[in-house]
């Protein structure tokens, strides 16, 4: 935002500086690997399904998908990835387009 | 160089009817129009939506990313557009396919019987009437599956599988699978005039049609390539 004039008063100042710190913690935030994504338990995607898909997306050897797969049914959700908040984003979007039911969260939300 | 693996399935009249039935009535779904449409939004994809739509099919199809809101509506807003174009353009592939194959579409009308005794293969080896054999090539294994994966959901959700909660919100808890209002039991209680009856068996026939398909994925990665 463009501020109307030029006059800026000690207070302005301020609120700019504390303004500016909120952005780059944010971003910061943005960057740190700590945000996961989840897909959750349904009961209508074929376990086979799953299991092709976590392979065909994130290239997971057909153990690993399969022991994913195997958590999100006897727990009811797994974590699959985790990295920045864009990569999960990424990830999220993929997960939708191949009908899975996932979500994002921060990591510290998840325990 | 075409060395792109294909998986070939017959498809009898009948078969083919109802999948070409189930995918425009998912076409229709997500072609419901933007109630404030912008063409530009459009054009860089972004949408106004940004609450979870109503009909509790398209929540399944189009799910909230996050539990909070206010990124749930920012991430719909941002992404929905792309998710609803992947999902049309599955189920155009999937309807194209039914359609084409062997044949205009004006064909489609007299050789779509429904008898219900409708075989695939005449007695002497030809396709049936209305039957056909479409080839699925690997590039296209994604539309293919994700576009029949799609009617499942729809049809679980009509079906009220998962207790017709499937898509909202994850409270955290896992909801165990005795919710469902259905099971293979319950179907087999069904009376044959209940009109989900049919539907729960369609449902059970798009996932066997899945199973099969990524069984034959599976093994041909390791066979040779056709």
């Amino acid at each position: 935002m463009i501020p109307a004039t030029n006059s800026r008063s000690p207070l302005q100042v301020l609120e700019n500086q504390v303004l500016e710190n909120q952005v780059l913690e944010e971003v910061e935030i943005n960057l740190e690997r700590d945000w996961l994504c989840i897909v959750w338990d349904d009961p209508v995607n074929l376990m086979s399904y799953v299991t092709h898909v976590f392979i065909v997306l994130f290239g997971f050897s057909r153990a690993k998908a399969t022991e994913l797969m195997m958590k999100v049914h006897n727990d009811g959700k797994a974590v699959v990835t985790s990295g920045s908040r864009e990569e999960m984003e990424r990830d999220v979007a993929r997960l939708h387009e191949y009908g899975l039911w996932a979500t994002i969260i921060r990591d510290d939300q998840s325990s | 160089m075409n060395s792109q693996r294909k998986i070939f399935h017959t498809f009898s009249s009948q078969e083919r009817y109802i999948l070409i039935n189930l995918v425009e009535q998912i076409l229709e779904l997500l072609g419901a129009p933007a109630v404030d449409h912008d063409p530009l939004n459009d054009f860089v994809g972004i949408s106004s939506n940004e609450l979870p739509p109503d009909d509790p099919v398209l929540r399944r199809l189009l799910p909230s990313a996050y539990n909070q809101i206010q990124d749930a509506a920012e991430f719909r807003r941002y992404t929905e557009h792309s998710l609803r174009e992947k999902k049309r353009s599955a189920a155009h592939f999937i309807r194209e396919l039914l359609i084409n194959e062997d044949g205009g579409g004006d064909e489609i009308e007299e050789n779509l019987s429904s008898d219900p005794i409708d075989p695939i293969m005449e007695e002497d080896g030809q396709l049936a009437k209305g039957a056909i054999k479409v080839a699925i090539s690997e590039s296209d294994f994604p539309s293919w599956l994700s576009g029949l994966n799609d009617i499942r959901l729809a049809l679980a959700v009509r079906l009220e599988i998962g207790g017709g909660a499937m898509g909202d919100l994850p409270d955290g808890d896992h909801r165990s699978n005795s919710g469902d209002s259905f099971s293979n039991k319950s179907f087999e209680l069904m009376k044959d005039s209940d009109p989900m009856k049919a539907v729960y068996a369609v449902y059970n026939w798009i996932g066997w049609l899945q199973e099969e398909f990524l069984l034959e994925i599976e093994t041909k990665k390791t066979g040779p390539d056709l």
